[in-house]
């Protein structure tokens, strides 16, 4: 099957704002086109379209792009040529990409001089103020996953983390909503990096699912992060895919 | 004024696709062609065979399909 998502034979629509942050495409009182912003914890807004149709998704681009104060996100799989092209011919360009992993679980080895276990609430907090103000100083949020800046009070359940004389110097975060894991966040104190520790929880947190009975998990990874990409390709992580974050800056 | 929705129905995601599409098989064996939406895809939402999933089906041709939300279980 060879369908295009967007095709020819141009549908007569009328597109309204339905709120601040929400459009609608309507083709005879029907809605055949949606278009969405949202807010992320950094402050950045993140647009989305769906539409049938080629003249739609740029009908709908065109209304957010001329309501909405510049900068502008999306975030699109790289293989999806048509919804690349689509917020490409609305003006936005591509600044950065994510590599997504597969990667291997297997069993945990032991790390010499480092405890590696559960977090507790108090610790885990201090060691993400460290964190956020670290990356606040070098790469800024806009090359971060959205996860470091959030997290429900009290709930450490996805954390696990290092523990060096008695202080947290990492963690890693792991999410399991479906039956494919997804490592969210691996992050070390700046003056502790260079020591293993990253690798050190990584392999702790596949050794963990290894366990459970788990033989794969997944990561996306900053392709300029160098060091993130040398970290899970040398644990044997294999290239699946590849999401592109595009932005327009102004008008 | 906000107008009618499209068909949504559940289903079970039989394939994955080049061009981040899915084969998306329907309760009554119909198969249809399916992107994710903008959404799911804003959420880093990872989509898999077997997967349940609820799915819009388009009003122009019901072989066509965004699929809206992916059920945990």
């Amino acid at each position: 099957m060879n369908t295009l998502r967007f095709t020819a034979g141009d549908p007569a629509v009328e597109i309204t704002q339905i709120t601040p942050r929400l459009w609608h495409a309507l083709d005879d009182d029907r809605v055949t086109g949606r278009g969405e912003a949202i807010t992320r914890p950094d402050g950045r807004i993140f647009l989305s379209v769906d539409a049938w149709h080629r003249s739609v998704f740029d009908q709908l681009a065109r209304a957010m792009l001329a309501a909405l104060p510049d900068p502008l996100h999306t975030v699109v799989d790289e293989s999806d040529q048509e919804l690349l092209a689509g917020w490409q011919r609305a003006g936005l360009t591509i600044r950065r990409r994510e590599w997504e992993y597969a990667v291997p679980t297997r069993p945990a080895l032991p790390a010499p001089g480092l405890t590696i276990g559960p977090a507790e609430d108090g610790p885990l907090r201090e060691l993400e103020r460290v964190v956020r103000a670290q990356i606040e100083e070098t790469v800024g949020w806009q090359e971060m996953p959205a996860e470091v800046m959030v997290r429900p009070d009290g709930d450490t359940s996805m954390y696990t983390v290092a523990v060096e004389n008695g202080e947290y110097v990492g963690l890693v975060r792991v999410t399991q909503l479906t039956r494919l894991p997804r490592i969210g966040l691996i992050a070390v104190r700046a003056d502790r990096q260079r020591h293993g520790i990253a690798r050190a929880l990584l392999t702790h947190a596949l050794g963990a699912l290894h366990q459970a009975g788990v033989g794969t998990a997944t990561a996306e990874v900053n392709e300029a992060n160098v060091a993130a990409t040398a970290l899970f390709e040398g644990i044997g992580a294999r290239r699946t895919g590849s999401t592109v974050e595009l932005v327009r800056h102004g008008r | 004024m906000a107008g009618k929705g499209g068909i949504e129905v559940e289903g079970t995601v039989v394939e994955c696709l080049r061009d981040a599409k899915f084969t998306v098989e329907l309760p009554n064996g119909h198969r249809v062609l399916a992107h994710v939406s903008g959404k799911v895809r804003k959420n880093f939402i990872k989509v898999l065979p077997y997967d349940r999933v609820l799915v819009e089906l388009s009003p122009y041709d019901l072989n066509r399909g965004r699929i809206l939300f992916r059920y945990r279980s």
